[in-house]
């Protein structure tokens, strides 16, 4: 009997230590992992909508679209220094050569997009996909577009945006994702009224 | 016990990538850069080394028949560590390593190393046979990286070598790649030690 309980109770005081240590190091990065966040967001916004007043952003403006069917995560209002709404920036999750490509699609209040940026393209091709990150000649292709209906393709699809070298996956799921954010403008926002 | 020699065998003589061949995962997965290769080595050198370190000091604690489950709760609060603190106050680098901190847990290498050594020295030759081990996979995947990213971007660490003329291979940074090169380098490496040998 005691030879069965001895390893057990050795394992739980380990187990319990590890826990507790791990408690304290989550407690004291909690916060500064919020903040690298949150920082990391709002160098987004101004990457996608230039003009908005990225001192004024803070944690509350994020609104997270809780719709497990739709690859928009959250979208963030944008206003310039007088406090108008001069566009939204959409968050979009997708799927590129791999899993989990991040983006963020500036549109304005007109419904054309003003930038892109990309988040996280670590599953993308090193060289290949994941220059969507670096490559500002193909990002750039997008501002001024209307999107929405699958009308951004790209130019192996008939459409106006030419891929980034060797990697038409990642630039078609980067067009596609440029449509889900317009689909989410049109639909979502503008039909309430521009929620804040 | 002598430090220098632990170090230079975990490098040279006992190279996890290319004598003992573990570890191939991450290996083969993450090499399409040097920085890449040599970011994901010196996190597992970390986690490698402070892993070993407390492994050592509990060995004689921890009973025999469930040293792997503690072992490896050991490990795993590391990585977890390590990617809380990077997350915290290196956000740039958790940007380009974030996705290769949690294949460490599974990273053969550091189970090895605490069953084979960790296990049965003391701390101090536990902490130079981590740092050993960790920086010969460092070294391992850094040249990988070198290889892959000069062949397939015509760069290394971002910057251009190759002229612009030069074609890339792509194939090289992606996943046949990593094969050819890892086979490439052990072919090399192994005639060298062939010729000394004889």
């Amino acid at each position: 009997m005691h030879d069965a309980i001895k390893p057990g109770i050795a394992l739980l005081i380990i187990a319990a230590i590890a826990a507790a240590i791990l408690g304290y190091v989550n407690y004291i990065t909690a916060a500064p992992i919020k903040q690298a966040d949150l920082n990391t967001t709002i160098e987004s916004v101004k990457v996608v909508l230039p003009e908005v007043n990225a001192d004024a952003l803070t944690e509350n403006d994020i609104v997270n679209v809780e719709d497990p069917d739709s690859e928009v995560t959250s979208y963030i209002a944008a206003k310039d220094a007088d406090g108008n709404i001069i566009g939204y920036a959409i968050s979009v999750e997708t799927k590129g050569f791999g899993s989990g490509l991040k983006l963020m699609y500036g549109i304005d209040t007109e419904g054309k997009i003003t930038g892109l940026s990309a988040i996280d393209c670590s599953n993308e091709t090193p060289g290949l996909g994941a220059n969507v990150k670096t490559d500002a000649n193909f990002c750039k292709q997008f501002i001024g577009m209307e999107g929405g209906d699958g009308k951004i393709k790209v130019d192996k699809d008939g459409g106006e945006i030419h891929s980034l070298t060797g990697a038409t996956i990642t630039s078609r799921a980067v067009s596609n994702a440029a449509n889900t954010a317009a689909d989410f403008y049109f639909k979502n926002i503008l039909k309430e009224g521009g929620a804040n | 016990m002598n430090p220098v020699k632990i170090v230079k065998n975990g490098i040279f003589d006992e190279n996890p990538t290319f004598v003992q061949v573990i570890g191939m995962c991450p290996t083969l997965a993450v090499t399409t850069s040097v920085e890449n290769g040599i970011g994901m080595g010196l996190a597992t050198t970390a986690v490698l080394t402070c892993s070993n370190i407390v492994i050592s000091l509990i060995r004689k604690f921890v009973p025999d028949q469930v040293r792997i489950p503690c072992y490896i709760v050991v490990i795993a609060s590391f990585v977890t560590m390590v990617q809380m603190l990077l997350k915290a106050f290196v956000p740039a680098l958790n940007a380009s390593l974030g996705m290769f901190i949690p294949l460490i847990v599974v990273n053969c290498i550091i189970l090895a190393r605490a069953e084979a050594f960790a296990g049965k020295n003391g701390c101090i030759a536990s902490l130079f046979d981590g740092i050993g081990m960790g920086l010969g996979f460092t070294v391992a995947l850094g040249l990988i990286g070198c290889v892959r990213e000069l062949l397939g971007g015509g760069s290394i660490l971002g910057l251009a070598i190759l002229p612009e003329a030069f074609p890339k291979t792509l194939l090289m940074i992606l996943p046949p790649g990593a094969f050819f090169t890892l086979a490439l380098l052990m072919v090399i490496i192994n005639c060298i030690r062939n010729r000394k040998s004889n």
